[in-house]
């Protein structure tokens, strides 16, 4: 596909719109405070970046299915009480508690996309994905919160933990997972397939496709992210916290909004999610780097995800026509 | 194929709900069995098994000692309100000599708290409070309080490094979990009227200083939230003096984001709030200057203690002894240890004395309190 003039004028382009809204929001916080062109300023997008940038791209798989997941969020704060339990508590090594935590969540995701698979035929696929999900947002929530009674485990006793949270690894986990999306949901069968079943259910039936094989994949793979999101916040910390990425799922959700996944399903892509993502991080940081009082994060906030979303959709809508 | 599927599905939630029901029955029959006294007694009704309320435990276990009488406490495996209450209801059946609660659910122990006291036994509240009921008083951390403290020691602190001098500019953060619940509330405003205050009665300064507050940034209880905020604040606020970490995970993310900023221990005035596992390496590593030591032993203690004197001396005599204030006020405040890694005494300008007691200070203290110091990340 060829960029013409004319696509960016009249906003064809997809995420230009957030590409010109990253932009705006950089020159201006530049422009108020300089620091946020430091190397150490980048640093600190960066780590914050990760968790919810890994969470959206996983998140995508299932939007553009068609389904929704709302777990992810308690998901990571579970998988980081698990590491912590089975570094510390069952002593086993980190590589061995990492794949174990990972496998947890993998299974965790299956069981939600076979939840969704028993139900949807009667039931629109959205109905189950969203009460299922929701269920484990409480469940693994409150089961991460009572593993510990509420403790933290702290973890300053494992030095190799502290790898992962070096700025070096931290990109290249980005970089793993962007990529691996990417090459699924462009180059792969099954990518194909996530596209036609959240592009018309019906259709994709009656032509054979597996869909609830799809389903397992998606929400398996939602959940592995998730679980990777969890692994990062306990390195970054140090600690394994309950209270971790928990209310990120809706950050996630939005970061897609933002970056063209269509929540009905069946558009967009991870790369979309990713820099929805970003944009939101940049939002967060720009505001303590503007010294904007936090009282107005999150009105902000509200207000910039409300012009991106009402934007992209006005400009999808004059597509369409 | 998809039949059978369901059909296993059904059958497993059932199974899983009967397991559930006939489960948890059993349990609450085992707890509720073992709760059952065998004399009279204070009883001491924590919220979950934790190692805070080991501290406490430890405390009422002391009374009961030091007063020759059988001290109970009991808690809950977990945060149950259910359990408690009916625990508390069976105590009441019992007419123990008296109870002191700290309420789950406030306005559902309410009921409970009120019926007691209407069948003649003293009750008070510790740790939280149910300020509906007609509770006798209520023992717990006054958290303006420690926040002032904690104000005063950030003062001192930043005054010996050098920052706070006559026409300085000096920039203060507050990194917290909740802009909206008050133990938060009142512990920043706290902390933040000790510096106001400060900076106008030191007599070096006399309100000739610049003081820029930041913050307070709020991490919704997520510690990686937390972790990213205090990044983002020392990238944007390279020449931060003070900060101060409201909740328990504020501090060690201060921390983290001071060393992942390359800045050096000991530059920034962080303070942290309560002594844990996590708060305490950063103390260690230089980090964090002081934090803020709840202190739950006393709770159980006094309320052993003030029970017993109830029954002894009457409510209204045991109280007026007690509580400062009372009738007017029936709040009592167990108070907070300033916790460093040095011993340090000092007069704030505000006039108080301050004391930091040192972590090997806490820790024998702690050991001659009879509290695991274990407990308090002190290994």
């Amino acid at each position: 596909m060829s960029i013409k003039i004319e696509d960016i004028v009249r906003g064809r382009l997809p995420l230009f719109n957030v590409l010109i809204a990253i932009v705006l929001i950089a020159i201006v916080t530049g422009l108020i405070n300089p620091k946020f062109w430091e190397p150490g300023n980048w640093q600190a997008l960066l780590t914050w970046y990760l968790g919810l940038s890994v969470l959206a791209m996983g998140e995508s798989m299932v939007l553009i299915s068609g389904g929704i997941d709302l777990s992810v969020g308690s998901l990571a704060s579970f998988s980081s009480m698990l590491l912590a339990i089975a570094v510390d508590r069952l002593g086993w090594s980190l590589q061995l508690s990492i794949i174990f935590v990972i496998t947890v969540a993998v299974f965790i995701g299956l069981f939600h996309g076979a939840f969704v698979s028993i139900f949807s035929p009667p039931l629109p696929q959205i109905m189950p994905a969203f009460i299922i999900t929701l269920a484990d947002n409480i469940f693994f929530g409150g089961l991460a919160t009572a593993l510990t009674l509420g403790w933290p485990i702290p973890l300053y006793k494992y030095p190799d933990l502290m790898l992962i949270a070096t700025p070096w690894m931290l990109a290249s986990i980005l970089l793993i997972v962007a990529l691996v999306s990417i090459y699924v949901q462009r180059y792969s069968i099954i990518g194909r397939y996530i596209y036609a079943v959240g592009g018309n259910i019906e259709v994709s039936r009656l032509s054979g496709v597996p869909i609830n094989r799809v389903r397992l994949f998606v929400y398996s793979y939602s959940a592995m992210c998730a679980s990777i999101a969890g692994i990062i916040f306990t390195a970054l910390m140090m600690t394994g916290y309950p209270g971790v990425g928990r209310g990120q799922e809706l950050y996630a959700i939005a970061s897609n909004a933002i970056g063209g996944v269509s929540l009905a399903g069946g558009e967009g892509n991870a790369v979309g999610a990713a820099v929805g993502a970003f944009l939101i991080t940049l939002i967060r940081n720009a505001l303590v780097l503007s010294g904007v009082s936090p009282y107005w994060y999150d009105p902000v906030t509200g207000v910039i995800l409300g012009v991106a979303v009402a934007v992209d959709l006005y400009r999808r809508s004059r597509g369409a026509r | 194929m998809r039949g059978i599927a369901k059909t296993t599905l059904i059958a497993i939630i059932i199974a899983v709900v009967v397991i559930a029901v006939a489960g948890g029955y059993a349990a609450y029959w085992f707890y509720s069995q073992q709760a059952r006294p065998s004399k009279l007694v204070f009883v001491v009704i924590g919220k979950s098994v934790h190692p805070y309320w080991s501290v406490v435990e430890a405390g009422v276990k002391k009374a009961g000692q030091e007063l020759g009488v059988d001290a109970i406490f009991w808690v809950p495996q977990k945060e149950d309100v259910q359990a408690q209450l009916s625990t508390m209801d069976s105590y009441i059946a019992q007419k123990v000599a008296g109870i002191a609660i700290a309420p789950s659910d406030p306005s559902a122990a309410t009921p409970y708290i009120n019926k007691a006291l209407q069948q003649g036994i003293p009750v008070i509240t510790i740790d939280t409070d149910a300020p509906q009921s007609n509770r006798l008083a209520y023992l717990g951390t006054g958290n303006y309080k420690a926040g002032w403290l904690a104000g005063l020691a950030a003062w001192q602190l930043a005054k010996e490094k050098g920052y706070i001098k006559p026409g300085a500019t000096i920039k203060i953060a507050m990194l917290t979990g909740s802009l909206t619940a008050m133990n938060s509330l009142e512990r920043m405003a706290g902390f933040k009227d000790a510096i106001m205050n400060c900076s106008q009665k030191d007599p070096d300064i006399k309100g000739n200083i610049k003081i820029v507050w930041l913050g307070p940034y709020n991490d919704q209880e997520d510690p990686t939230q937390a972790l990213n905020l205090a990044l983002s604040a020392i990238q944007a606020n390279p020449d931060l003096t003070i900060a101060f970490g409201v909740y328990a995970y504020d501090g060690p993310a201060w921390a983290k984001a001071l060393q992942q900023a390359g800045i050096p221990p000991g530059k920034v005035v962080l303070v942290e709030f309560d002594v844990t596992s996590d708060n305490v390496p950063p103390l260690q590593q230089g980090y964090a200057l002081v934090t803020v030591g709840q202190r739950q032993y006393f709770m159980g203690y006094y309320g052993v203690k003030l029970l017993y004197n109830m029954t002894k001396y009457g409510v209204d005599k045991a109280l007026k002894n007690f509580v400062p204030g009372y009738p007017n006020n029936k709040i009592f405040d167990t108070g907070i240890d300033l916790v460093g890694m040095s011993h340090k005494e000092f007069t704030a300008p505000t006039g108080e004395k301050v004391t930091i007691l040192s972590l090997s200070e806490y820790k024998q203290l702690a050991q001659e309190l009879g509290i695991d110091p274990s407990l308090l990340g002190l290994s």
